[in-house]
């Protein structure tokens, strides 16, 4: 059996243990369930924001013809809908059948006067009235449109809004929060694997058979596989999620949904890469849970700075602070996806900010290996440096 | 076959093993014996790399133990360890392919230990879920999955009950006559008595007597006597006869072989009446204690 073929049987050994936990399943089931149940929830609010207003007419107002017309330019779904009297009219405002009511010229609302339909409703009156005008007088064409469609000054925006931009950065930040999360609790996985490894003292009579690197491996990857199933599931719901509900009416989300999940799955795998290592060399140097508090800061200490760092920078990306500490690898991870959603970042520095953490990883995985071999063995709670000198450089790993 | 050759291993100024050499032949069972803190442990550990000698060669077959050959040998630590929430069976198939078998052959064998040992109907258990003695089963089948080569047991029959103790005997027993070398370290000397055919005795990280048990007593210069005076233990009280080394309960005691029988008789006549008298070798018990107060 080769090394990499030991490897994947500790890999395997930790996924298909877990994977298997009660916890894990129902966790994994209502975090779905709750997505998913948020698609139709969602879909019936699109859905009551944007249909048609229906509009109540008595009789034959004069403007009642333009109302559709109106509605079209300004963009307003209307249905107008032709009421026998004005009692059966305000029945059917309290019951919610109509927003508004139209009797003679007076506009007649349940509570509040609604201002896009007020505005429609106004303008058509007004069409109305300046057609009627217009007729009255014996205007030409020519003449008719100098008074209703002067020339006015035309706006140009020097910057215009990129429509998207809010949802990217809405998702980015959303993206980051459950990305953090990911690599906490992964990583807590792998430190509690780790210590119940040492504390139940099953560590020697597998270390009697593999090397202490195999074993690290190993549970890294079983454990990061987990999490990177339980992100994919969570991450397809979500995406599920977008193809519940009506598309257009949040634009940018259907765009840009699929390229932040998959942009957050690598991250999370890198970000990953180099945290669990420091989560295993922590797990290595405790034996009881009541210590766990007492090394949970090692790894911490650069995912927290990293993720209040993407926090911020999700509001202002283009920062200087936003550019350096997407590069940095203790920070990447979380920074990156954050700031590549909400600026342009050269390609140049996102691929360097990759390759420096696959180098970050590699030698955290060295350096705590280290720790993690000279710990692994003591039988009780040990010091980091003690491990350290514990496994010497020289050692056969 | 396994050889230690002049193993040595010290923690800061506590020396654990100094110029340690033994072996443990194929197919024989080497009882490890000495004091607590001798350095027995830390010579098994050696045998797997946990613990990295300081000086000397452990090797296998002449060459020096390689990663590959310890997958052939089978442990069980003075610590015991297992995955306590981990179902019995599926715990022997995982280090059953630990050691290179493959998914099938490793699922057999962990049905066939787990029904050897008694552990069949547990099969579907966690660690967590057995008895002490259950447990202590459950780690000998981890140590012999896979048919090891060599194996090596630290304090296996610590804990076992008689019954427990019967069992391990037999499979080790069974196991030395499939060809399996057995090196297992203990403090209960009648067992090992019982079972081993060769012994090694430690002190203080040195190697005091090794070879085969019968022999040893044979060559030793030691004689056991138990005489009855009156109906009563008797034990000499001149000290000139008696060696340090000697076991007074129930009338048993060692003399040095150059006191002759005569002595002791004329010397227990002077007593009372002897009722009984019987010599013979000494015992591994008279000869590790002869060995290990030796310095």
């Amino acid at each position: 059996m080769n090394s990499l073929q030991t490897i994947f049987l500790v890999a395997g050994r930790d996924f298909s243990q877990r994977i298997r936990s009660r916890v894990f399943l129902i966790s994994m089931a209502i975090m779905m369930l709750l997505i998913l149940g948020l698609g139709p929830l969602m879909a019936s609010q699109i859905e009551a924001a944007t249909s048609a207003a229906t509009v109540g007419v008595i009789g034959q107002p004069p403007y009642a013809a333009a109302l559709s017309e109106s509605a079209d330019a300004l963009g307003i779904d209307i249905e107008v809908v032709p009421v026998s009297s004005r009692s059966a009219g305000e029945t059917m405002l309290s019951d919610g059948d109509l927003e508004v009511l139209l009797a003679g010229n007076e506009t007649i609302w349940q509570r509040s006067v609604s201002p896009s339909l007020n505005a429609l409703v106004l303008t058509a009156a007004q069409a109305t009235a300046q057609q009627e005008a217009i007729t009255t007088l014996g205007l030409s064409n020519e003449e008719a449109m100098s008074l209703l469609a002067p020339a006015l000054p035309k706006s140009v925006v020097l910057e215009p809004p990129d429509d998207d931009a809010a949802v990217r950065e809405g998702l980015a930040f959303f993206g980051v929060v459950v990305l953090f999360m990911a690599v906490v609790l992964s990583g807590q996985f792998v430190l509690l694997g780790v210590m119940e490894e040492k504390s139940s003292r099953v560590a020697e009579v597998v270390l009697a058979r593999l090397r202490p690197m195999q074993l690290l491996t190993g549970k890294v990857i079983g454990i990061g596989a987990l999490g990177l199933l339980q992100l994919s599931v969570l991450g397809g719901s979500l995406y599920a999620l977008t193809r519940m509900v009506d598309l257009d009416a949040i634009p940018g989300l259907g765009t840009w949904t699929g390229p932040m999940i998959g942009s957050l799955i690598m991250w999370f795998l890198l970000g990953y890469a180099m945290y669990s290592v420091l989560y295993a060399t922590a797990g290595s140097l405790v034996t009881r849970q009541e210590d766990v508090q007492s090394v949970s800061w090692i790894p911490m200490l650069g995912l927290l700075p990293g993720y209040f760092i993407a926090l911020i920078v999700s509001e202002d990306p283009e920062s200087t602070l936003a550019t350096v500490a997407s590069i940095v690898p203790i920070s990447a991870p979380m920074v990156m996806p954050v700031r590549a959603a909400g600026a342009n970042v050269p390609g140049w520095q996102y691929g360097l900010a990759v390759a420096l953490s696959i180098v970050t990883a590699y030698l955290l995985m060295m350096a705590a290996g280290r720790v993690y071999r000279g710990s692994m063995l003591r039988t009780s709670k040990t010091k980091i440096r003690d491990a350290w000198r514990a496994a010497g450089p020289s050692r056969p790993q | 076959m396994l050889s230690f050759d002049g193993l040595t291993k010290r923690y800061g100024d506590v020396v654990a093993l100094d110029r340690a050499s033994f072996d443990a032949p194929a197919g024989r069972i080497v009882g490890f014996l000495g004091p607590n803190g001798a350095g027995k442990t830390t010579a098994m550990r050696c045998v797997f790399g946990l613990a990295q000698p300081d000086a000397g060669t452990i090797t296998w077959d002449g060459r020096p133990v390689a990663e590959a050959d310890r997958l052939s040998f089978g442990y069980m630590p003075e610590e015991r360890g297992l995955y306590p929430k981990m179902r019995l069976s599926d715990q022997l198939v995982y280090f059953g392919r630990l050691t290179g078998l493959t998914p099938s052959e490793a699922s057999r064998q962990a049905d066939y230990w787990l029904g050897r040992l008694g552990l069949a109907g547990r099969a579907g258990s966690k660690v967590d879920d057995l008895s002490h003695g259950n447990q202590q089963r459950m780690q000998l089948a981890v140590a012999v999955v896979g048919h090891p080569k060599l194996l090596v047991l630290d304090e296996p029959f610590a804990g076992l009950d008689p019954l427990g103790v019967e069992t391990m005997a037999d499979l080790l027993g069974e196991l030395a006559g499939s060809g399996t070398g057995i090196l297992f370290s203990s403090h209960q000397l009648d067992l090992v008595e019982d079972i081993c055919e060769d012994v090694v005795i430690i002190d203080k990280g040195r190697v005091v007597l090794s070879g085969n048990v019968e022999e040893l007593k044979s060559q030793s210069d030691h004689v056991r006597v138990e005489v009855m005076v009156d109906g009563r233990p008797w034990a000499p009280e001149s000290p000139e006869y008696v060696p340090a080394s000697r076991s007074v309960r129930g009338g048993n005691f060692v003399v040095d072989s150059h006191i002759t029988m005569e002595q002791v008789q004329t010397e227990a006549e002077r007593s009372g009446s002897v009722t009984r008298f019987s010599y013979g070798p000494p015992h591994l018990s008279d000869l590790f204690r002869a060995a290990v107060n030796h310095e």
